[in-house]
């Protein structure tokens, strides 16, 4: 009796332990999940850029999934225009596979991404650090290229949450247009134009369906807002 | 320490308590894997509802190639791959049978020089039966062929994998497999073996990805390789609704494939096509 009694509480702690130390990792195990598949498919993608031919007068769209998700070369009718978004990215896998944007010395890259530093808990400093070293990485290797800052674009909290918050993209949107006057380079603001009203900061539920990217009318907009651009 | 009577009761207070745990911790795994789950459905839902969207507003240009499907699909850059301006993207991240037969419209509308199809591996990882695959496929094909005649089909098998999953594992896949090659003989279509050479050791060839289902750009380097005298194909290989001989008097080259609505749909009336397939 005494020993069965002892037996069932020993299983008591152990359980309690396990209980505990499942609330506390295992959401974290899920999160970790998440970035090794991203970190995985970053890794194929940059591996099939690779294998692709360089062209004249590459037109570039970089970044992550906004960039993905639209097939750009159709909206603009412009075969010169390659699509090098890769889903999940941030600016450090950028950076990673910018070796391979920079190689065929192409006319103009539009980049746009950042948003998944955020996400990931990634300090603003060293977003903005690997931003500028995209940049200058980019006007060594290929001193011709015309390269174009898209903003950071506002989030929806009613649909995403409050992990990132608005003012805080506005206030890096802030520093990037900063530094694209300083080097020279274009800064495009998709943040007041994609706006529910002017002041609000939220992302215009026109415009998106989760928060965070962009519908075919979304993508319209910033199509039209493109434009001049290209 | 304690007496029989207490000792007794302790057990049970203990016994209880263990039986609550375990079944807190069981409900906890379910629920989080059920929410993980849940919100990776709703994120490929809007995913779709999104790409498929913005398809439309994508203008037709006219003799597209085009290459649809799922995330195999969608993860080439397929136009800088084959090296062809032709060649548009049509592929949805898990999209399966049913999500391509509802935007199919869009693809066959533009009334494209060919289309290169690769869909079915979400129908099988999410335990769609077979029958099921093979209805929507059908009617898949069917859509492009009443609303464009004289595009050329072409059907991919799926690719083996490595990974172990329960449901989509290689035997699965190559019943399915055979089942599509025997498909596309019934419309009189091209089917693309492309499971074979990505196979080793009766699995997928590790060599081309790095987690046992999709594919690095080695791989799709491989699979251009196998589809490109296809893509360079001058004509289409065979006409759904000509099979019986019926295109005899129609000289296929001499047809631009951005004819006008009205020729189209004439000549759609003569051969009747949908008394020849069933729904």
């Amino acid at each position: 009796m005494k020993r069965l009694l002892m037996v069932s509480v020993i299983l008591n702690f152990i359980l309690i332990a396990t209980t505990f130390a499942f609330f506390y990792f295992y959401p974290e195990s899920l999160k970790y999940r998440r970035t090794a598949l991203t970190a995985a498919y970053h890794e194929r993608q940059a591996s099939m850029f690779e294998t692709l031919p360089n062209q004249k007068e590459e037109v570039i769209f970089l970044g992550a999934s906004l960039i993905e998700g639209a097939n750009w070369h159709e909206m603009f009718q412009n075969t010169r225009i390659l699509n090098r978004g890769v889903a999940g990215d941030k600016t450090a896998d950028v950076l990673n596979r910018l070796g391979e944007v920079t190689a065929s010395k192409p006319h103009k890259i539009f980049l746009q991404c950042g948003f998944n530093d955020l996400s990931n808990g990634i300090s603003q400093d060293s977003l903005l650090a690997n931003y500028a070293q995209i940049m200058s990485r980019i006007s060594k290797e290929s001193p011709q290229t015309l390269t174009y800052l898209i903003s950071l674009l506002p989030v929806r909290y009613e649909l995403l949450g409050e992990n990132v918050k608005n003012e805080q993209l506005m206030v890096i949107n802030g520093k990037l247009k900063e530094m694209a006057e300083k080097k020279g380079v274009t800064f495009i603001d998709m943040f007041a134009p994609l706006e529910e009203a002017e002041g609000n900061h939220q992302l215009n539920i026109n415009y998106t369906n989760d928060g965070l990217h962009l519908t075919a009318d979304g993508y319209t907009r910033f199509k039209a807002l493109l434009q001049r651009f290209l | 320490m304690f007496g029989q009577k207490s000792q007794k009761r302790l057990i049970w207070v203990s016994a209880g308590l263990n039986l609550l745990l375990i079944m807190v911790l069981i409900g906890a795994f379910n629920a989080y894997n059920t929410q993980a789950a849940l919100s990776s459905e709703k994120y490929f839902e809007r995913y779709y509802e999104r790409r498929a969207a913005h398809f439309k507003t994508l203008p037709n240009v006219g003799e597209e190639i085009v290459f649809a499907g799922d995330e195999w699909i969608e993860n080439a850059a397929w136009r800088e791959l084959l090296d062809n301006p032709k060649v548009i993207n049509r592929g949805i991240n898990k999209d399966n049978t049913a999500g391509l037969l509802a935007r199919v419209a869009e693809i066959s509308e533009s009334e494209p020089e060919k289309v290169f199809l690769m869909i079915g591996s979400q129908d099988l990882a999410t335990g769609i039966k077979e029958e099921d695959i093979l209805k929507n496929y059908r009617q898949i094909i069917t859509e492009i062929a009443v609303q464009s005649p004289k595009t050329g089909i072409f059907i991919h098998s799926l690719l083996p994998v490595s990974k172990n999953e329960n449901l989509r594992n290689n035997e699965n896949i190559l019943k399915l497999n055979k089942k599509l090659e025997a498909l596309a003989a019934e419309f009189n279509t091209t089917y693309l073996d492309i499971y074979t050479p990505f196979e080793k050791d009766k699995k997928l060839n590790e060599e081309f990805s790095n987690d046992g289902l999709h594919l690095n750009g080695k791989g799709y380097q491989k699979w251009k390789n196998a589809i490109e005298p296809h893509i360079q194909e001058p004509k289409r290989k065979g006409i759904l609704f000509f099979k019986d001989g019926a295109d005899k008097n129609i000289d296929s080259t001499r047809l631009s494939p951005r004819k006008p609505k009205e020729f189209l749909k004439k000549d759609k009336n003569t051969i009747s096509p949908t008394k020849n397939i069933e729904l």
